[in-house]
């Protein structure tokens, strides 16, 4: 029961990052349509962005008092403005003008433009895992005889928070509701005076905002990143998305707990090995019978 | 008033309009005009371009020739802007948001606005003008029923506050005292100062509303002529009206 709880709560740690960066894959295709397999990376550099900012900050190990708070908050805000200042340049110079061209140009595009990003951070920090520094100081509490992390709890604590926030915003703001009538109907959309460029940049802004945000949190998580990371992270983020239905936002969020859950009790149970398949396992079992995913209305029904 | 308007050009001004989807011409060197205070009416049967002048107008599909509306050569304009310049558009299949409700779908028609209480001002026009949409404000849209969804549709439209107001098929599958509803506002509306250009296959009742009526076959401009005069124009009747004009 102990070990179970233990699981339970890596396993929404793990979740937590998943939701993040699995939001940006569903507001993507719910809008245009695209599974940007470039999103893990863009994930990934969130992680080089932070890491950079902190080491520009000089900072090197744990923080306290109000140098935590400062600097944690201007490595996390610039990893995430950053992250979207990218996925909006992505989004202007390769998906814009693929915009009515066949399904398949634009998700070739994506997996070309996921290349290149990883080729650039390889580069930019090279091949070998790269350490992140532990800027969060980590005492634990003990809740039923499991020890939750303080890093654990802003992990999940942040994620929940960008998640309320950002339903918030798509269901009571003018820009949201700009961004729901673009992803039901964009000529229609169009008709109301909405400026559909705008609405998908903004997509695509806050989308790589919040992979920006994952990729902070799980620098300061994992104490590691590398090039590579966003492209398992990417993919499961992806299966979390379809899991809980991919265009919908809050079986993105669902999805992500889940598969973090998941992924935890496979590896506790079958061992380390076994985790990715026990996820892509689940994956095609969605795919196969349940495509709408948990909480999808039926997936294809865009016109 | 800008000078343009005042210098005798019409409110909307469509000239030498042709539209092709892919290698195939919908639309040959269409030329039609709508002055301010009128019905026009633009017909023909399925497949006649007439949705395809109401998307080539709006933006929403790329054409030659040109699009004047107030002055402004709408070439230059992407279709949000077109909205913003006073040229609302109810399309074909009402196109209403199905997964939103119906305050949320109005209150996009005014996406061009920013000041709440003039969204207010234009809601409570719209539910005076249809009432049935007030006890479903908050109802998700599609939920509504045929005739309720091209209110909605209307509604969403006037609330953008056009000076010219196109209608793509608002009686299209709709029950006959429903249509009657429908042609009464469309009406109304233009009494009270709104501009329409309305497509329809309904050409009898559209005709009798109408200042002018176009007819359109297979993507040229045939007729053109007062509402009265298409209504007795036996080749038009035989056509379009499918019956002898009535007396």
């Amino acid at each position: 029961m102990h070990e179970f709880l233990a699981q339970l709560v890596n396993g929404i740690s793990l979740g937590g990052i998943y939701a993040l960066i699995a939001l940006g894959y569903t507001m993507v295709y719910g809008i245009i349509g695209l599974i940007n397999f470039a999103h893990g990376d863009v994930y990934t550099l969130g992680s080089f962005f932070a890491l950079t900012i902190l080491t520009a900050l000089g900072v090197s190990g744990e923080l306290h008092g109000v140098a935590l708070v400062v600097d944690v908050a201007i490595a996390l805000i610039g990893a995430a403005l950053l992250c979207g200042i990218v996925g909006v340049l992505i989004e202007r110079l390769a998906y814009r003008r693929l915009r009515n061209a066949p399904r398949l140009a634009p998700l070739i595009t994506a997996i070309g433009i996921s290349f290149i990003l990883e080729n650039v951070m390889q580069i930019w920090k090279g091949p070998a895992p790269v350490s992140f520094p532990a800027v969060v100081p980590n005492p634990s509490v003990m809740v039923a005889g499991v020890a939750i992390g303080a890093q654990q709890f802003l992990l999940v604590g942040l994620a929940v928070v960008m998640m309320v926030a950002l339903q918030l915003f798509i269901h009571n703001t003018r820009l949201g509701r700009a961004m729901r009538a673009t992803a039901e109907d964009r000529d229609a959309a169009q008709l109301m005076g909405i400026n559909i460029n705008r609405t998908i940049m903004l997509t695509f802004l806050i989308g790589s905002a919040l992979a920006g945000v994952a990729g902070f949190v799980s620098g300061v998580y994992y104490q590691s990143t590398w090039f590579f990371n966003g492209f398992g992270a990417g993919l499961k983020a992806f299966t979390a998305a379809v899991l809980g239905g991919i265009g919908n936002i809050a079986g993105a969020m669902l999805g992500g707990f889940l598969i973090g859950i998941i992924e935890s009790f496979a590896t506790w149970k079958f061992g380390g090995q076994w985790s990715n398949v026990t996820v892509f396992a689940i994956l095609i079992l969605v795919l196969v019978f349940r495509p709408s995913g948990l909480l999808g209305e039926a997936v294809f029904e865009r016109a | 008033m800008s000078p343009s308007t005042s210098s005798g050009q019409a409110l909307l001004e469509v000239r030498d309009l042709s539209v092709s989807y892919g290698g195939i011409r919908a639309l040959r060197d269409v030329s039609l005009r709508v002055e301010e205070g009128e019905i026009v009416a633009l017909l023909g049967s399925n497949g006649a371009g007439k949705t395809t002048t109401l998307r080539a107008a709006s933006g929403l599909a790329p054409y030659s020739g040109s699009v004047f509306f107030d002055g402004n050569d709408l070439r230059k304009c992407s279709p949000d802007q077109v909205v913003r310049l006073g040229l609302g558009h109810a399309p074909e299949g009402r196109r209403i948001f199905t997964r939103m409700t119906v305050r949320e779908n109005l209150a996009l028609g005014a996406y061009t606005v920013r000041s709440n209480s003039e969204i207010e001002r234009r809601l409570a026009f719209v539910v005076e003008t249809f009432p049935r949409l007030e006890e479903r404000l908050s109802q998700s849209a599609g939920t509504l029923s045929g005739g309720e969804q091209q209110m909605l549709a209307i509604g969403r439209a006037l609330m953008s506050a056009p000076r010219l107001l196109m209608l793509d098929e608002p009686s299209l599958g709709l029950a006959p005292i429903v249509v009657q509803t429908i042609f009464g506002v469309i009406k109304s509306l233009n009494e009270r100062g709104t501009t329409i250009l309305l497509v329809e296959q309904n050409a009898q009742q559209a005709l009798r509303i109408a200042n002018r009526g176009y007819v359109l076959e297979t993507g040229e401009m045939r007729f053109e002529d007062t509402g009265s005069a298409l209504l007795e124009n036996p080749a038009v009747a035989q056509a379009y009206l499918g019956a002898a004009p009535i007396g």
